[in-house]
Order: C-alpha cells, then structure tokens, then sequence
C-alpha cells in the first residue's frame, strides 16, 4: 500500500491542513486487513519528517470503514506524534467513521474534521 | 476410575472403649436415619455408630424422621427407631416406611416394659428388637448384620437398575456409533443419545465412579435427571448446572460424575460441547485430512457449587468424523506405562478410509494391543460424521481460510446475501458490516491466534418475528474475554472490538469460539 504523503497545504477541495503539517492519506479502508501495511508506512514517514513539521494530519477521504483496529492505528499515530511534540488531528472522516470515533471518545484527545 | 477418593468414606480410627469398624468400604449407602426423643440417646448412639465408620442423621420424633426420608430418596439404608415419641411413634413411622420400601431394614429399640402382645405385633414392621439398656458393641453388631442381611438383595436390585439403564441404547436413527465393553455389570462409563424436537441430537459420555452397587444407583439417578431435564430443552450449560445441583441435593452426593454433553446439528454441522471433568482430549478427524484435538477442561459435576465447565463449538464439514472415547480408552497403558492417548490422534488419522463402525473396532483393538490384550477400565469409544450439510432456507453459511485478507469478500458475501433476503433493507447497513467485520478479525486474531491453515466459518440466518443471526466460529479455544470489560480505555492498545460489536448488536454471546450476533430489522413502518 502507498501513503499520500505531502508537506503542502493541498488544493482548496481537499480538508483543511495546517502549514507545514505531514499528510497522511491511505486509499483505502483502516482495517485488520489494511492496518499493518499503514502502520509501517506511516511510522516510516513519521521518522523522516521534511523540515520544517509542526504537525500531522492523517485524511481518512479515502476510507469508508475503520475497525477496531484502525482506531488503534489511530490512536497509536496520536501518542507517537505527541511523544515527538507533533500536533495531530484527523480530517474527512465521514459520518460512518465519525459516529465510531465519538463512541470511543477520540475527539478529547484531537480534533477531528468531517467530510 | 477416577474420582474413587470420593466413594470410600474413611472411619476414624478407633478410639478406646468403642468398637473397631468391622466393614470394608461401602456397597450400599449406609446413611441411618435415627429417631429418638431423647436427646441423651441420639447422641450416645449416634457417637458410637459414627466411630464405627457409620453416616447418622437424627430425628427427634417420628414426623421428624418421616419427613427427613421423603426428603432424601434413597438416602438411607436403615432406620433405627425408638417405640415411643411425641407426633409420630416408631411404629407408625416403621409402617409409613415400609410401605414406600417394604424390605427397608428397621431395628426398633424398645425397652423391657414394653407389654408382650404389643411387642409382638410390632414385628410386622421391623426386622429387629433392640432392648434398652444395651452397649455399643451390640449396637453395631446387630447393624452390621441387618446391613449383610440385606446387602444382597439391594445389589441385585442395583444391578438390575443399572443393566435396566445401560440397555437404552441411541435409537437406530442417531448416526452415532459406540463400542462398549463395560469391565463390570455395575456403574462405569455410559454413553446416551436422544433427539430433540427441533430435530437436532443431544449425547453425553459420562463417567460415574466405581463399579459399586452406589454408582449403579448414581448412573440410574444422572440418567433419570437427564431425561427430565432435557424435556425442558435447556442449553448445555444451564443442563450441567441443574446436574449439578441435582447430584448435590440427591442421594448420592458423594459421587461425582464426569460429563461431557453434545448438541449436534446434523443440518448445519454445528456441534457444541460442554465438558465437566472428562479428563483428556477428543480427536477429531477433518474431511481434509487434518486431525485435530478438541482440548477442553472442566471440573466433575457435584463437586462445587457452581459447575466448572468449558464449552467448545465445531463447525463439522461433511465426512468430519469425532472420536470421543472414556477415560478406559485414552489412559489404557503400555508395559512401560505409555497412555495410548499420544498415539490416538495419529490412528484416528489412518483410518479415515474405514467405515465408522470399522474404525471404532480398529482404534479400539490398537488401544488394547497397547495394553498387552486387557483394559483395565471400562472401555467406551463412540464416533460421529457429519454428513452432507442441508441448511434451512434462506440460512447462509461460508467457512473460509483464517486470513485477514479474506474479511472483505466474506462481508460481501454476507451483505449481498443479506440484502437478498431483504434483511438489510432496514438495518443499520454500516452498523452490522461494522460488527461482522469485528468479529471476523477477532477470531482470526485472539481465537485461531493468526495459526496458518484455520479455518473460519461465518453463518447467517433469519429470526422469527423479524431480525437475524449471524455467527462467526474459530478453531481456537475462544475468545479472549478480557475486552468484554466497559469500553476500552484511550491509552488501551485493545480490547475495543467486543465493545463495538456490543455497540452495534441487539445480542452477543460467545461460547466455546463462537460468537454469535443478532441484529434486529427495524419496523419500516415504524418510528425510525
């Protein structure tokens, strides 16, 4: 699987980045199937930040479903951007994904943008 | 046997000045039931019967003692009566008793001032006189020698019982094969079947212990249970836990019975069991030639207060062939003391071509070859296949390699079969791909333990009334309950998937590596 990465803000349709922030963006569902390969990718990207990063924003435009274990990826993305003084914050979440993410409460640890 | 240190009830030692116990461990139950007002002499005789290796229970009147015997069928082995009480005489108690057993044995303890003629009358209803003043020697003595007296005929008559019992075998319909040959005429291992109304069979290995005329009694005693308890048509584990209680509150309290319970859907081949103290595992062979053993612990029935079971559910493939096999099988040893069990699963292997019947005499005559030509237990093998499936209309089944890869096509196999039937026409689409996806990834995960070639089945069906079940089944000793736990903390790094499956499931049990799901259509016409 490849990640979307980008440094940039993005063009004007897509959520709202930060400046200067790492964009995460898988193409696909966060999943048991899936999870692994993002993992790796992104803690790859996560260790070779372009500088200067103030932050990371993972895009989930592109996922419909994200199990319970791609709300443990989340999370694991959340304290290793806190642990290196990173903000995080979680954009295009669709209304699906979003009712998930307020049953585990996840918008008191980072914002999170709808679609 | 296995639970044999429950049957012998050890006397004291003797103590100076009492009688030394004279009896070997008992054949029979020897509970006395003791009716006397007078508190000095229930107690003088009750510490002397005791000290010699006798149970006592004391009455202080006749309505008393009356009750304690309705109370504990089969209980008490003999009554010891005083002539004269408040409410109820010794007499009149000696009658009631006899006409519910009239060879019970009653030894009457009367006194010299009793009339003649009355004393005379009151041999109708007793087998001895006692008269007061008398030592403890004579007192158990002439216990002793009623007890031989009788000994005989309440063995023929156990016997008799349990032959009675063993003779039911499965009815000719039941596609289970067993092969038995008990070591006794007495207790031992028995095998059971019955169908159910729902067309579905229920079995049970058990395993009562000893060879003695007690566990006649106790064999007759589970299977009179089980019979009425099955016509409630009880889950396997609310079965085990009545067992439980009526082996605790019954007769014979003081033998455990080691259980393992069946519930077998030939149609779908879903085969749940429930094991309580059959202390090795099963084998079961696979279509696909894999052999596997089915491990499951669990604690004798009758022991604790709430029964320690484990419950595991098979997904049968068509040809899938089980061998259950008691305890005289599996722990039948070599010359150099070798249990036949490490070699049950490589045979039970081999003998994939032979025909039920067959492969049972075979793994049989293998297990006595292994011991050098004799068992020294009771021998009991039974063996079922499941044949060719024949779900119910509409019901959806899919077993699948245990691979995360394969989640995606399973939940659109499910979902198109879902939408189908209509069933998801008004249900939470999302919400129930959501939870199958959790439990598909939680069995391949903590149940199969990402073990390469497990297998998953996922099965789906409609409910009466509306709704549906779907249900996703592991080969691993189950799931992990741990997550079931309230919502998973933020810092956890798991334990969310069963939350979520809650969260979004009207219903969810898991027993044995299944889990099992309802999920509840909304009324179109109702309030959204």
């Amino acid at each position: 699987m490849n990640t979307n990465l980008s440094t940039t803000r993005p063009a004007s349709e897509a959520p709202t980045l930060a400046a200067g922030d790492l964009r995460l963006a898988f193409p696909g569902n966060l999943v048991a199937s899936t999870v692994e390969d993002c993992r790796r990718e992104a803690l790859e990207a996560l260790q070779n930040l372009p500088s200067p990063c103030t932050g990371a924003t993972l895009d989930l435009s592109g996922a419909e479903v994200a199990d319970s274990l791609g709300i443990t990826l989340i999370l694991g993305l959340y304290k290793t951007c806190k642990d290196m003084q990173l903000h995080f914050q979680v954009v295009g979440a669709n209304p699906d994904l979003l009712r998930v993410f307020r049953l585990f409460s996840l918008s008191r640890l980072f914002p999170i943008e709808g679609r | 046997m296995i639970f044999k240190r429950f049957l012998v009830s050890e006397a004291e030692p003797p103590v100076q000045g009492t009688p030394e116990p004279r009896l070997e461990a008992p054949l029979v139950p020897l509970a006395i039931l003791l009716a006397d007002d007078s508190s000095m002499t229930r107690s003088l005789l009750r510490h002397w019967l005791v000290k010699a290796g006798f149970q006592v229970d004391l009455a202080r009147d006749g309505q008393e003692a009356w009750e304690a015997f309705r109370a504990r069928p089969g209980h008490y082995a003999m009554l010891i009566t005083d002539v004269v009480m408040p409410r109820m005489d010794g007499p009149h108690l000696s009658s009631r008793i006899r006409e519910t057993e009239p060879t019970f044995p009653v030894l009457m303890l009367s006194s010299s001032e009793d009339p003649a003629p009355y004393r005379e009358a009151l041999h109708l209803h007793v087998d001895e006189f006692l008269t007061k003043p008398f030592d403890a020697r004579i007192l158990v003595a002439t216990v002793e020698r009623l007890f031989a007296e009788h000994a005989g005929a309440r063995r023929g008559q156990a016997v008799r019982l349990a032959q009675r019992t063993m003779a039911a075998l499965p009815a000719r319909d039941i596609p289970i094969q067993i092969l038995s040959e008990p070591l006794a005429g007495a207790g031992g291992d028995v095998f059971r079947a019955y169908r159910r109304m729902d067309g579905s069979l229920f079995f049970t290995l058990a395993d009562v212990a000893g060879h003695s005329v007690l566990s006649s009694y106790a064999v007759a005693a589970f299977l009179g249970t089980l019979s009425k308890l099955l016509a409630d048509d009880l889950d396997l584990l609310e079965l085990a836990r009545r067992i439980n209680t009526a082996i605790q509150d019954g007769p014979f309290s003081q033998a455990p019975i080691c259980a393992l319970f069946g519930h077998w859907d030939t149609r779908d081949g879903r085969l749940h069991l429930l094991n309580a103290g059959i202390p090795h595992p099963l084998w079961f062979r696979a279509s696909q030639g894999r052999t596997l053993p089915i491990a499951l612990d669990g604690a004798p029935l009758g022991i604790l207060d709430q029964p320690l079971v484990e419950e595991k559910v098979v997904a049968l493939a068509p040809g899938d062939r089980l061998l259950l096999g008691s305890d005289g099988f599996f722990d039948a040893l070599s010359r150099s003391k070798v249990a036949f069990q490490g070699y049950a699963g490589s045979i039970w292997t081999s003998l994939g071509g032979a025909t039920p019947a067959h492969a049972l005499k075979l793994v049989s005559e293998a297990a006595r070859i292994h011991a050098g030509g004799r068992f020294d237990d009771d021998l009991l093998v039974a063996t079922l296949e499941q044949p060719p499936l024949d779900p119910g209309p509409g019901e959806f089944s899919l077993t699948f390699v245990s691979e995360p890869s394969r989640i995606e096509g399973a939940c659109q196999a499910l979902e198109a079969h879902l939408d189908a039937r209509g069933w998801l026409a008004h249900a939470d689409r999302y919400a129930t791909t959501l939870a199958v996806r959790e439990a598909l990834a939680n069995a391949m995960i903590h149940g199969n333990a990402q073990a390469p070639g497990t297998l998953i089945r996922l099965s789906a069906q409609g409910l009466p009334g509306g709704g549906f079940r779907v249900r996703v089944l592991d080969e691993g000793r189950g799931f992990d309950l741990a997550p079931l736990l309230p919502l998973a903390t933020l810092a956890a790094t798991r334990g969310r998937g069963i939350p979520l499956i809650r969260h979004f499931t009207r219903s969810l049990t898991m027993v044995g590596g299944e889990l099992t799901m309802t999920f509840q259509a909304p009324d179109p016409g109702g309030t959204p």
